[in-house]
């Protein structure tokens, strides 16, 4: 259908106006009107109504806000708390001391544990479903809508009724005055029908006539997004591959790599307290012994390789034990990573399993200047496995052998250890696609509104008068620029619509 | 170099005040009058303002106040331009990597946005609500270290400056419509012609959250990106990314309502209120929320 020409004039038929209600009317009346009513039907409409409503999703919105919210304000169990109920109870005692009598009912409630309860994980569910059909539903309708320019001929009843109307009388001819709106509207950008008979010109313009696709476009990029965060799971993250240079370990989940740190390097800032400027890995990937892929891994720079990511994390120090026992069989020879933290020390832990043993290594202050040196001496604690009691306590120092439990203990020097990220995560290209959706559809529907206007100009006895009106388009604010377009019409507008205010 | 930064940040910071003060002028001369009028009725009788004691006069265009208010904002605007660019060059990079430089440069997003929301509405009033959140900010950064520290490997990305200005931009034009929605909310009690008409305001609310909801997507969309890069998952529900999503979330909500006909007004006001609290929340939020974001 072409625009910005005149077309010859029709006659005036029920269909023009039922052109009215055409362009205002909303999808929701659409669909009532297309539904078989009566009975069962309509309980079965007003739920399904209530289903995909935008209110519903105003709710869920705002409900899936404030348990978020909760979550981001309240402590949240880690990981390894959550790793069984025994060590959850401890975790939550925990955190008595912050909360007192409060503690058990929140913690009932899942507050500490928002992201992975059942309830949050319900609105999410609620609010995707809500969306897809809610999204499903509409765009039928906008597809619509958007294809259809606006009648050039309206109702009457249009420049009497519509929410936003302005009038002028001209000093132009009809002509003149048609022209000189034509213009207007052009410069405007916006695009325009024209229906002429004596007397009368009847136009309608249009601006961003595909505003309204916006809306499905993101919509549609939430879902995906979505979609891209539930496939996740289908790969994998070790978020704290701890390896001390030098190892070698199984990346595990089916991948059957190997994965090596080479060496580890870090570069401070001069005068800085410890502050690392940078840090990095050379990280080696095998398969079955052979090499598939090395580089170099930094922050913000991973390597990619195999479908895997691998990225640099964290680092710290690594203690090199060696532990022999009487009879001079060496039970442990190999670096331990500092990679907790007890009483705001770095410490590691490595067990001697044929002993039933476990031996926590204990070295200097936590604090970021200490983050790589070497203290002089460690402190070693032996427990039993699973145990509580200290059975074996002794401070020794680097290079001198010392005997504890009837074994021989040596700190052998100081090493690193390199914390990688290894992620696996085949949907994440649907994840960027659908964020890129989302913003660029919302650029588009609030940057780029729809705006709808009818003009009527009618030429009588010599006096030329030029009327506006439109719809209040859905949800955008249209007063300001229809008030522009009155006063260039060459109107004053009425009082109630239109003029910014010149406060000052 | 690092003086001359200092000089900019005090400068603008004055220019800032006197702007406020310039827009609160008029209001300030009628109630002085209004007490000049009170303390000496005998002699003052005569000369009584036309509208009554209570008139708005002080509000009404032309008057001197007005012009200097919009001057010396737009004045301190320039100096906060210079020192964006005097301390780029002092530390070598953009400004945009601890809190004190994250709210100088969100106090120039304030001024820049309300600037453009002035020279479209021409709404003193809103100044008098938004500009004093821009000074509480520079309140702010004046109270926090300006050290130039030397950046941690995870801050060492150009995402880094592309996510911080669209959050400056996204939450500049949420505290514009903030406040809208409290002009709004007083405008609905007291009705007074010489503040902007209830729809004026709700207009401005709603562009504000228009034109900044597009940057606030991609402002977690960013920080999801570059979290990716750093640690390999770029969504884990720390504090901050949680409380940014709370944020972007309570828009939607708003921008929802706008459908609904009943909500806009005083209830679509009401959410402008609750979604600015949350950008507080998410901005301060390193100073009650833990996480990885601690070191901000």
């Amino acid at each position: 259908m072409q625009v910005n020409r005149v077309a010859r004039p029709a006659p005036l038929t029920p269909a023009s106006l039922r052109g009215l209600r055409e362009e205002f009317e909303g999808d929701a009346e659409v669909r009532a009107r297309r539904r078989p009513s009566g009975g069962v039907f309509r309980l079965a409409d007003a739920t399904w109504d209530a289903l995909t409503s935008v209110r519903l999703a105003i709710v869920l919105l705002l409900l899936v806000a404030a348990g978020a919210l909760v979550g981001a304000l309240l402590p949240q169990a880690p990981p390894p708390a959550l790793e069984s109920p025994e060590r959850f109870a401890i975790w939550v005692e925990m955190q008595r001391g912050g909360f007192g009598l409060w503690t058990d009912i929140l913690a009932a409630l899942g507050a500490f544990t928002v992201f992975s309860s059942t309830w949050f994980r319900v609105l999410m569910l609620m609010l995707s479903a809500n969306v897809l059909v809610g999204t499903l539903t509409r765009v039928d309708h906008v597809w619509r809508v958007v294809r259809r320019l606006p009648p050039a001929r309206m109702a009457d009843s249009l420049f009497d009724l519509a929410p936003l109307r302005g009038e002028a009388r001209v000093t132009e001819t009809l002509d003149e005055a048609t022209g000189r709106i034509e213009r207007m509207l052009s410069r405007r950008r916006y695009r325009w029908v024209a229906e002429r008979e004596a007397g009368l010109v009847q136009m309608a313009g249009i601006k961003h006539r595909y505003g309204p696709l916006g809306s499905l476009v993101t919509h549609a990029g939430v879902l995906l997004v979505i979609l891209g965060i539930a496939a996740a799971g289908r790969g994998f993250i070790e978020s704290q591959f701890i390896m001390p240079v030098g190892t070698t370990r199984p990346i595990g989940h089916g991948t059957g790599l190997e994965v090596e740190v080479v060496s580890f390097e870090s570069e401070f800032y001069p005068d800085s307290k410890g502050v690392p400027k940078d840090y990095r890995s050379e990280v080696v990937l095998r398969e079955q012994g052979r090499e598939v892929a090395r580089g170099m891994v930094r922050v913000n720079e991973p390597l990619v390789a195999r479908g895997l990511r691998v990225h640099q994390s964290s680092y710290g120090l690594a203690i090199v034990m060696q532990v022999r026992d009487a009879a001079g069989k060496v039970l442990y020879d190999g670096p331990v990573a500092l990679r907790g933290n007890i009483a705001d020390r770095f410490a590691g832990t490595f067990p001697l399993s044929s002993l039933g043993l476990e031996v926590f290594v204990i070295g200097s202050a936590a604090t970021f200047s200490n983050g790589l040196a070497a203290p002089d001496e460690v402190r070693l604690e032996l427990f039993p496995v699973g145990g509580q009691e200290l059975v074996g306590l002794k401070d020794v120092a680097q290079g001198v052998p010392q005997m504890l439990n009837g074994l021989e203990f040596t700190y052998v020097q100081a090493s690193k250890f390199t914390g990688l990220s290894i992620v696996r995560d085949p949907a994440l290209p649907a994840v960027w696609v659908g964020a890129a959706m989302v913003v660029l559809g919302s650029i588009a529907t609030l940057y780029f509104p729809r705006r709808r206007v009818w003009i009527r100009i009618t030429e009588a006895d010599r006096a030329t008068t030029v009327m506006l009106a439109t719809a209040k388009e859905r949800g955008v604010p249209y007063e300001r620029e229809f008030g522009e377009l009155v006063r260039e019409a060459g109107a004053a507008p009425r009082p109630d619509v239109g003029a910014p205010d010149r406060s000052p | 170099m690092d003086e001359f930064v200092y000089l900019l940040f005090v400068s603008g910071t004055l220019a800032l005040g006197l702007g406020i003060l310039g827009y609160l002028a008029p209001w300030g001369l009628a109630l002085v009058r209004l007490a000049v009028a009170r303390l000496a009725p005998v002699r003052r009788a005569a000369t009584a303002p036309a509208g009554g004691e209570g008139s708005a006069v002080g509000f009404a265009a032309g008057v001197p106040g007005t012009r200097y208010g919009t001057l010396m904002t737009s004045i301190s605007f320039a100096l906060f331009a210079g020192w964006v660019v005097a301390r780029t060059i002092a530390g070598g990079r953009a400004p945009v990597t601890n809190m004190y430089e994250f709210s100088v440069v969100f106090t120039m997003g304030i001024i820049g946005v309300y600037l453009a929301t002035y020279a479209r509405y021409h709404s003193r009033a809103l100044g008098v609500v938004v500009l004093p959140v821009g000074m509480a900010m520079l309140l702010y950064a004046a109270s926090v270290s300006s050290d130039i520290k030397p950046l941690v490997p995870a801050l060492q990305n150009n995402v880094l400056m592309v996510h911080i200005t669209v959050g400056v931009m996204a939450y500049s034009c949420f505290t514009v419509a903030f406040g809208a929605g409290v002009l709004y909310l007083v405008q609905e009690r007291l009705r007074r012609p010489s503040l902007p008409s209830l729809e004026t305001l709700d207009e401005i609310g709603f562009s504000g959250v228009a034109f900044g909801f597009p940057f606030m997507v991609l402002l977690l969309v960013l920080g999801a990106y570059w979290a990716n890069a750093a640690w390999g998952r770029y969504w884990g529900w720390d504090p901050k990314e949680t409380a940014s999503l709370v944020t972007l979330l309570i828009y939607a909500g708003y921008l929802h309502t706008r459908a609904l006909r009943n909500w806009r007004g005083r209830r679509g006001a009401i959410l402008l209120l609750i979604g600015f609290a949350s950008v507080m929340l998410t901005y301060f939020g390193n100073y009650f929320l833990t996480g990885l974001h601690a070191y901000k």
